[in-house]
């Protein structure tokens, strides 16, 4: 998500203008709709219908059930009284239902058919229509937008991916064997446990019965003897039990960060990868659906390349998630605004060298080429931008260079020779969303 | 860890008895087939056709599938393992054991008793 503006609204940001030097300090860190996609940012948006109405709903509604679909629009729609206002919903429709064909070997690696039915995601979103602003806003009706995205070449995993997994499969069958020998534990003595009882019961009717001296203290002894046989045989496997445990807790701590590590691996895939997404919104005066007219369209075409620098990772997670990365990014983008009979293309890329996991370098350059109505003519931005992480959820970031206009200019953090740093939440150079 | 039981009873006629076990939900796990404490077979996120002797034998007994299934997926928390039972290279109904787990990048512990009957 670089150069948004909604990066304004968080953290501290510092505007550097030739001879002129702004502070902006902000208070609370930005919600996480803040860090939504713009029409202008590089990568095809996720959520395509909310990035061209160009509004930053609270949270985009995600069910993953077809009954959660129909309940979470029902009771949008009941709520609102009517069109709801600021809402964002994405569905992927495959997802929507259990898949207990789909093997792991066909998740990892999909064809591109697999890749496109299995991705794609249908987005709407809605935003209030009004004209003018505070006390003298009048309300127009309501805009509403849908979209599409989807990966059509996901990318290639990386080589550590499956000795990694197969790591987790072994110990998958250690954990197994493991489970079964605590369950089993008490089994196991369960026998002895039981004949010991049924002596332990008669040595105790014969101790009791006794009256002789010599029976009383031989049967005391004898029974004596059968409790403790016994205390020891629990003792054993409450000692057996602990053992498994302790072999047990760490295994399954082993291969849950594996697994999280193998996910992690999936998003940062490696080589060819092509993306596409689209959008379009219209407007709906006095919420009158039957009325709603055309605003604006959007195409995105998202082709990359990544490549780890210094060979491959090998076989350690640790090192494939940490290694060096160029991302060669590129983008066509088309943009078309009905309300002003504006057309604009956009060509462009961006390279990103990831430096470490947590530091990342990159530069962009976007052409734009307007036609139809629109009174700009065409134009281009280049912006580079330095992003370090700080913690799992802050990013430093700086970025220099221009943008596309001179309004751009004034709400992004970008500026005409100038330099910007600020803290956000999201990644702005981070590829793997 | 999660745990998913299920006992299932799956009548045989005399002849050839295989089992198919499938992981699926794009997860990856690992499953191994016991014959009491014996175990029959170890494998990954397919186990194809495991042949488990004549159903007139089979009748009466019982053998126990243990599978961990691991959330790997970045798409969904759904797991599932799907048991299907031949006989006589007829395949019987597919019995599939649904599971969710809330914790990302979790395990579950999938035991299945597969009962032969009459």
């Amino acid at each position: 998500m670089p150069l948004s503006n909604q990066h304004h609204v968080h953290g501290l940001a510092m505007r550097t203008h030739p001879g002129l030097v702004t502070l902006l300090i902000c208070a609370a860190l930005a919600p996480d709709a803040a860090a939504q996609t713009t029409v202008n940012d590089l990568k095809a948006p996720s959520s395509p219908a909310v990035t061209i109405l160009g509004t930053s709903p609270t949270t985009i509604e995600q069910p993953d059930t077809p009954q959660a679909v129909v309940f979470n629009l029902a009771s949008s729609i009941a709520d609102a009284g009517g069109i709801p206002q600021n809402y964002a919903m994405q569905v992927t429709p495959y997802w929507l239902r259990s898949q207990p064909e789909l093997l792991f070997s066909s998740y990892i690696r999909p064809t591109i058919a697999q890749s496109i039915a299995r991705s794609f995601a249908v987005s709407v979103a809605t935003a209030d229509w009004t004209q003018g602003t505070g006390k003298s806003a009048e309300d127009l009706g309501s805009r509403l937008a849908v979209g599409f995205g989807t990966v059509v070449i996901p990318g290639s995993l990386d080589p550590a991916y499956d000795t990694i997994a197969k790591g987790i499969q072994a110990d998958n069958h250690k954990l197994i064997d493991l489970l079964r020998a605590k369950s089993d534990a008490p089994k196991t003595a369960e026998p002895r446990l039981a004949a010991l009882k049924v002596a332990a019961a008669e040595q105790r009717k014969q101790f009791e019965a006794a009256k002789e001296v010599d029976v009383l203290v031989r049967t005391y002894v004898q029974l004596s003897e059968t409790e403790g046989a016994i205390a020891r045989i629990n003792a054993d496997v409450a000692r057996m039990v602990s053992d498994l445990d302790a072999q047990i807790t760490p295994l399954q701590a082993s291969i849950v960060k594996r697994t999280l590590d193998l996910q992690k691996l999936n998003v940062k895939r490696l080589g060819l990868a092509l993306s596409v997404a689209g959008a379009w919104s219209g407007r709906s005066p006095n919420d009158v659906i039957g009325r709603t007219a055309s605003e604006r369209l959007g195409l995105w075409f998202t082709p990359s390349y990544k490549t780890q620098i210094g060979g491959t990772s090998g076989s350690s997670d640790e090192a494939a998630l940490s290694s060096r990365a160029l991302t060669a990014l590129g983008v066509v983008r088309y943009l078309s605004d009905r309300t002003d009979g504006s057309n604009a293309w956009d060509v462009g890329g961006r390279l990103v060298f990831e430096i470490s996991g947590s530091i990342a370098v990159s530069g962009e350059a976007v052409g734009r080429w307007n036609d139809g109505n629109s009174a700009e003519e065409s134009t281009w931005r280049a912006v580079g931008i330095v992003e370090t992480r700080l913690a799992d959820n802050a990013y430093l970031f700086a970025s220099f260079g221009r943008d596309f206009t001179e309004e751009e200019q004034e709400r992004s953090l970008v500026s005409i020779i100038g330099i910007n740093f600020g803290f956000g939440k999201k990644p702005t150079v981070t590829l793997d969303q | 860890m999660d745990d998913e039981k299920k006992a299932i009873s799956v009548p045989v006629a005399n002849g050839p008895v295989g089992l198919t076990i499938m992981i699926g939900e794009g997860q990856l796990g690992a499953s191994t087939v016991f014959r009491g404490n014996q175990p029959l077979v170890r494998g990954g996120v397919v186990i194809a056709d495991l042949n488990l002797g004549d159903g007139a034998k089979l009748r009466g007994t019982n053998i126990v599938v243990e599978s961990i299934v691991n959330d790997i997926s970045t798409h969904t928390n759904r797991m599932s393992v799907t048991y299907v039972v031949s006989n006589n290279g007829r395949r019987l109904t597919p019995v599939v054991v649904p599971h969710v787990v809330t914790t990302e990048g979790q395990l579950c512990r999938f035991q299945t008793s597969i009962t032969f009957t009459v």
